[in-house]
């Protein structure tokens, strides 16, 4: 009897931890690295990363600010694992005479292994500008 | 021989006598005639405890547990069922110094399409809009309206292929819900301009505008298939 009780007590315990964890998925957490002031022209940045038959699809978008962003060039990195640091395979750079910038690209017969897209963006106001570096999820070939 | 003994030998021939004289008067060959309520409950226990299941319910205890079991597990499968879960797993914040990271919950994502297998578009444009560019992949889609001087910026993305990283510094987000639909919406007022994020549970749409919030919402939920 008490045997089942605490069996029936740790389940109900385990689906309300599943459903906690979920409530609180808006929690954000503070990166410890020091502050840089980016984003001053960017309002957002992505770096998507796809492989298919062998076949990477490698997408960045760069969404500035309208009326403040001028530019914005985008250079693409394929990067593969290699131990516990990463290798670039493929480079890709365009620019953008506007405020916002989507630039896809692909790279097919990959090895197998875990790659990963770096995306650099050059956010330009005029003549001053700042870069902002983001990665894509990591995928496997 | 003690008085004790004597007591108890004078007791037995008493009761004996009295105990014959009670057998002498009982009719044993008429079989006795149980009431309808000692029958029904008897009835009751034998079935109860044909059942299969009847080690579970054995007891009081036992019956209570299941109970608990029942609700836990209807409680959990109901996390399974599309718009329920949809409801519960949704976008996933993180926040650095400088940006902030919104993903879709990793655990549903493997359950939508691949890639962009239906085409989304917004069917309720404010008037004078016209589509300057499109642009298509496998993975994402993305449209630009503009009247020459607001802008409408659609983005539709799958599920596993979407992931952005927004100003933190210059710009909010809030929650909105509407129709069983949650929208994360990010304002900056460095252009005055909204980005609105949501999902059908298929895919990821996003649409930035310099209009208005309600003119965005009504926008966003006149968003369908092609």
């Amino acid at each position: 009897m008490k045997k089942l009780l605490s069996l029936v007590t740790a389940i109900t315990m385990l689906f309300s931890t599943g459903i906690l964890a979920n409530a609180e998925e808006y929690d954000s957490f503070i990166d410890e690295g020091p502050i840089i002031e980016e984003y001053s022209y960017t309002h957002t940045i992505s770096s998507g990363l796809a492989i298919s038959n062998k076949t990477a699809y490698c997408s960045s978008s760069v969404v500035g600010y309208y009326g403040t962003t001028t530019k914005i060039i985008v250079t693409q990195t394929l990067q593969k694992k290699a131990g516990a640091s990463w290798t670039g395979t493929s480079t890709w750079t365009k620019t953008f005479n506007s405020w916002y910038a989507n630039y896809d690209n692909t790279k097919s017969s990959l090895i197998g292994g875990t790659y990963r897209l770096k995306t650099v963006a050059k956010v330009y106001k005029g003549s001053n500008y700042e870069t902002i570096t983001v990665y894509s999820y990591e995928r496997t070939c | 021989m003690n008085e004790y003994s004597i007591f108890q030998k004078a007791l037995g021939e008493v009761f004996e006598s009295e105990l014959n004289e009670f057998l002498a008067g009982v009719d044993l060959d008429q079989p006795h005639t149980f009431s309808d309520k000692f029958n029904r409950k008897m009835d009751k226990l034998i079935k109860r405890r044909e059942k299969s299941y009847y080690t579970l319910i054995s007891t009081a205890g036992r019956r209570v547990a299941c109970i608990i079991l029942i609700i836990v597990m209807l409680s959990a499968s109901s996390l399974t069922v599309k718009a329920v879960r949809d409801a519960v797993y949704d976008f996933i914040m993180r926040i650095f110094g400088d940006h902030t990271e919104v993903i879709v919950e990793s655990d549903i994502s493997n359950d939508y399409p691949k890639t962009i297998e239906d085409e989304y578009y917004i069917s309720e444009l404010p008037e004078g809009f016209e589509l300057t560019e499109e642009n298509k992949s496998k993975y994402k889609y993305f449209a630009l309206y503009s009247n020459g001087q607001n802008y409408i910026m659609f983005y539709q993305y799958t599920m596993l292929f979407y992931i952005n990283n927004y100003d933190y510094e210059n710009t909010q987000f809030k929650k909105y819900n509407y129709s069983n639909n949650e929208y994360l919406i990010n304002y900056t007022k460095v252009d005055d301009s909204y980005i609105f994020i949501w999902n059908d549970g298929y895919y990821v749409f996003e649409v930035y505008s310099n209009l208005t919030k309600n003119e965005l919402i009504e926008m966003c939920k006149s968003t369908k298939r092609k």
